[in-house]
């Protein structure tokens, strides 16, 4: 086509700066969030280090306790996340091939039903059935979350554009190409997201643990209501606040980072 | 371009495509030969079958029977991704992969055909450039930052890429605005005469395929040719009614639009008037006399009278005819 | 009670061979918790409908308002749902007062982010040939653009709802009416005959009174959706 075409007005400069504001825009809650973490650790530490602490308050409230509470809620989160990932990102992705897409209306109702399904309900049950301790806890978790995540999936690769894998296969890609160059680098903001949305439901849901002696940071909660002890619970569920949001932070931070550009 | 391969003849035999469930064939028995090198226009109304016959080419869908063949060499039965990369493609969507830069989209067959790193980067400025589009500026950009008639023409690149011998294309100019449009349209028949691909062309916009087409294939229900042939026989000696109603109205002024005054035969010597170039139509020749001209030049060859375009018309309808 | 019956044709099957004769003795105390159970969903639901779309309402003009409470009800959203109900046990005690800010507080975010997409998708063009009419700014936003964003706010509403149900089990841990009750009752009486009978109740209560509702909403997703956008 003719060469004299009329160049776009889009300088290399005026694009930076189009960008670096797009940056900014988009990272503000990635910087605020770090900050609101700080205050409310610190709020935290100074309340913690001026209170007087009884016998009882002493017993969950120590450095040991605590650090073997987050240690715990940690493993039981990312350990059913994984579970949840591993299972539920491929079985998304069998479930949007051609040879597949016949399962995926009954996964969809399934994972609708599934949905209303109260977390703690899989969890007693699992501990009535199978009995007490972590990977009780982190199977349920895992059953819990698979379903929503798998629905996630599907749908993320269910809305990338026909018409790009169209022209993918126009051009003499096969299917599997299709799938690894194209269809799998879409889906990355999809997958991260899940993720993301993973890894918040189980730093949830890992509160309840106590509930089957899973641990975790329901372990400072509960005793903190049984006793009546009002600085234990406030500092139970103000960690459980800081752990969940720095996981949120950094999954965001994470997906801002891997997502591939262009997207 | 250096060493750019020409078009193949592409012959559809028979070429039938039921879809299971239905009543009867969305494109029955279609038989069509598309010479090698020429652009072939597929017009109809939408739902006439006219896209699922171009991409029963390059078998994006699967013909239920009939035979395709292209140079001579029956595709029916070739491994469908490797018959595509010898088929440029280019759609409506676009389709460009948001994730890459326009020089790794453009780059996409050379890669799946194992072209060495230096002869890819090499083909893919040769044909931005060739597109006009700066490589240095564009090649690593990504498809969202440019605009839509760039992206198309990033498309019609990419198709190019691996320099195919057939070109399909369906409505590729279909979704831009009117202005970008026509000046699509003008920069692709340009390139059209340079590369002399064998294009296959949908469109549903009649004034497209008399702009584009060398030869126009009218369609209707069940992708039926009522009329295959030059722009000219069909404004001239619409076959059927339907093609008829297609032309519209206005079929003689558009026709002059088709014929250059190159082959018109004009008295020597240059008058005092407006001047055209030989590859200006015998309408905008009819238009400067509307406007008030005594005589036209044409080019330094010499000048048309009135006269002399008349029977330069009567002659061009009895030759459609 | 339907639910009860309910419960009978479905668990039963599945389940120890006492249910039955469990959800029959329990059959006045289930239907009760059913009852609570549903109070305390219509109430959660109307406060945050109507205060949810209230928000919407107020900023959807404004893109950094918009980003800004989304931005606030998503992070209030990543709170883990024990630790939303002991913050609110401090000020409140135990019991429904608690339970019901906090699934409050749970339930904005859908409905908000719904509320203000469905204002912002409805085409610029139509508010403007309404206002091109002499509608006045107030009449538009009612006649006009709430009602054809109604069918994206009303899927928020249903989206929130199935979440409250969800958490509304943990709330019996903090004095919380309703279905949760039986949960931890049976986690409670461990070991006991009828601690999975208990819970499958509790369990599988919440869980088919969501469903009675999420069909409810499809059905007032329809009549309440003018005619013209009903596909």
């Amino acid at each position: 086509m003719a060469k004299a075409l009329p160049k776009p007005n889009l300088t290399a400069g005026s694009l930076y700066s189009q960008s670096a504001r797009l940056i900014f825009q988009r990272h503000r809650s990635l910087i605020i969030q770090p900050i609101l973490i700080l205050i409310l650790s610190a709020g935290l530490a100074i309340t913690l280090s001026r209170a007087h602490l009884d016998v009882i308050e002493k017993v969950t409230i120590n450095k040991a306790f605590i650090f073997r509470a987050i240690q715990d809620h940690l493993i039981l989160s990312f350990a059913s996340a994984a579970v949840i990932l591993v299972v539920a990102v491929p079985a998304g992705i069998l479930l949007t091939r051609r040879r597949y897409k016949k399962f995926t209306p009954i996964v969809l109702i399934l994972a609708n039903i599934g949905q209303a399904f109260p977390a703690v309900g899989v969890l007693i049950i699992a501990g009535i059935l199978f009995g007490f301790g972590k990977p009780i806890a982190i199977f349920s978790f895992a059953a819990f979350g698979i379903l929503p995540i798998l629905r996630n999936t599907i749908v993320g690769l269910q809305e990338i554009d026909p018409f790009i894998i169209e022209s993918a296969m126009g051009m003499g890609m096969t299917p599997k190409q299709a799938l690894r160059q194209i269809e799998l680098p879409l889906a990355v903001p999809v997958i991260l997201a899940g993720v993301r949305t993973t890894l918040i439901l189980t730093v949830g849901v890992a509160t309840l643990g106590v509930f089957v002696n899973g641990g975790g940071l329901g372990t400072l909660i509960i005793p903190g209501l049984k006793l009546n002890r009002e600085l234990v619970l406030v500092t139970g569920g103000m960690l459980t606040v800081i752990v969940a949001f720095t996981m949120d932070w950094l999954a965001r931070a994470a997906e801002e980072l891997l997502r591939p550009r262009g997207i | 371009m250096s060493n750019t391969t020409h078009g193949q003849e592409i012959r559809l035999e028979k070429l039938t495509k039921r879809y299971p469930n239905t009543a009867k064939d969305a494109v029955s028995e279609f038989n069509l030969v598309i010479p090698a090198g020429e652009c072939v226009v597929f017009v109809g109304p939408s739902g006439c079958g006219k896209t699922t016959t171009m991409k029963m080419i390059n078998r994006i869908i699967e013909p239920t029977s009939g035979r395709i063949v292209i140079g001579g060499e029956d595709v029916t039965k070739t491994p469908a991704h490797e018959l595509r990369r010898n088929i440029g493609y280019v759609i409506q969507q676009i389709g460009l992969f948001p994730h890459m830069t326009i020089a790794d989209n453009v780059a996409t067959v050379p890669q799946l055909l194992g072209w060495e790193k230096s002869k890819t980067r090499a083909r893919v400025n040769e044909l931005l450039d060739l597109v006009g589009l700066d490589p240095s500026e564009y090649g690593s950009r990504y498809p969202k930052q440019l605009s839509g008639g760039q992206q198309q023409r990033v498309g019609v690149a990419r198709a190019l890429a691996a320099d195919p011998a057939v070109l399909l294309m369906d409505e590729p100019f279909g979704a831009t605005d009117p202005i970008t449009r026509v000046r699509l349209q003008k920069e692709f028949r340009a390139l059209q005469r340079e590369l002399k691909k064998t294009v296959v062309f949908v469109t549903h916009d009649f004034e497209e395929a008399l702009l584009l087409g060398d030869r126009i294939a009218v369609l209707s229900d069940q992708s039926r040719v009522e009329q295959y042939g030059t722009p000219l026989e069909i404004l001239s000696a619409p076959a059927t009614k339907k093609v008829e109603s297609f032309v519209g109205e206005a079929a003689s002024v558009r026709m002059l639009g088709l014929v250059s005054l190159a082959s018109v035969s004009v008295a020597s010597g240059t008058v005092d008037g407006p001047t055209l170039s030989e590859t200006a139509t015998l309408r905008e020749a009819m238009e400067g006399f509307i406007t008030g001209a005594k005589a036209i030049n044409i080019g330094s060859r010499g000048h048309l009278t009135f006269e002399a375009l008349q029977s330069a018309i009567s002659s061009t309808r009895a030759g459609a005819k | 009670m339907a639910l009860v019956n309910m419960l009978e044709d479905f668990i039963v099957p599945l389940s120890p061979p006492n249910l039955l004769e469990f959800i029959s003795i329990q059959r006045e105390k289930i239907t009760l918790a059913v009852i609570a159970q549903i109070e305390l969903i219509l109430l959660v639901m109307t406060i945050v409908s109507i205060t949810a779309i209230l928000t919407g309402l107020l900023v959807w003009k404004s893109t950094a308002a918009s980003e800004a409470v989304t931005g606030f009800w998503s992070v209030v959203f990543t709170i883990p749902s024990l630790a939303m109900f002991i913050f609110f046990i401090g000020p409140f005690g135990l019991g429904w007062l608690p339970a019901v800010i906090a699934l409050v507080l749970y339930g904005q975010l859908p409905v908000v982010r719904n509320t203000i997409v469905g204002l912002r998708s409805v085409e610029p063009a139509i508010m403007e040939s309404a206002a091109a009419m002499g509608m006045k700014p107030l009449t538009v936003l009612r006649k006009i653009q709430f009602p054809l964003a109604w069918p994206v706010i009303i899927v928020g509403i249903r989206v929130s709802a199935m979440l409250i149900f969800g958490i509304s089990a943990i709330a019996a841990y903090v004095g919380g009416p309703g279905l949760g009750d039986y949960l931890f009752s049976g986690l409670a009486n461990l070991g006991s005959f009828n601690s999975m009978n208990q819970t499958l109740v509790g369990a599988f209560g919440i869980t088919i009174l969501a469903l009675i509702f999420d069909g409810l909403f499809v059905i007032v997703r329809r009549v309440t959706t003018p005619r013209g956008l009903r596909v």
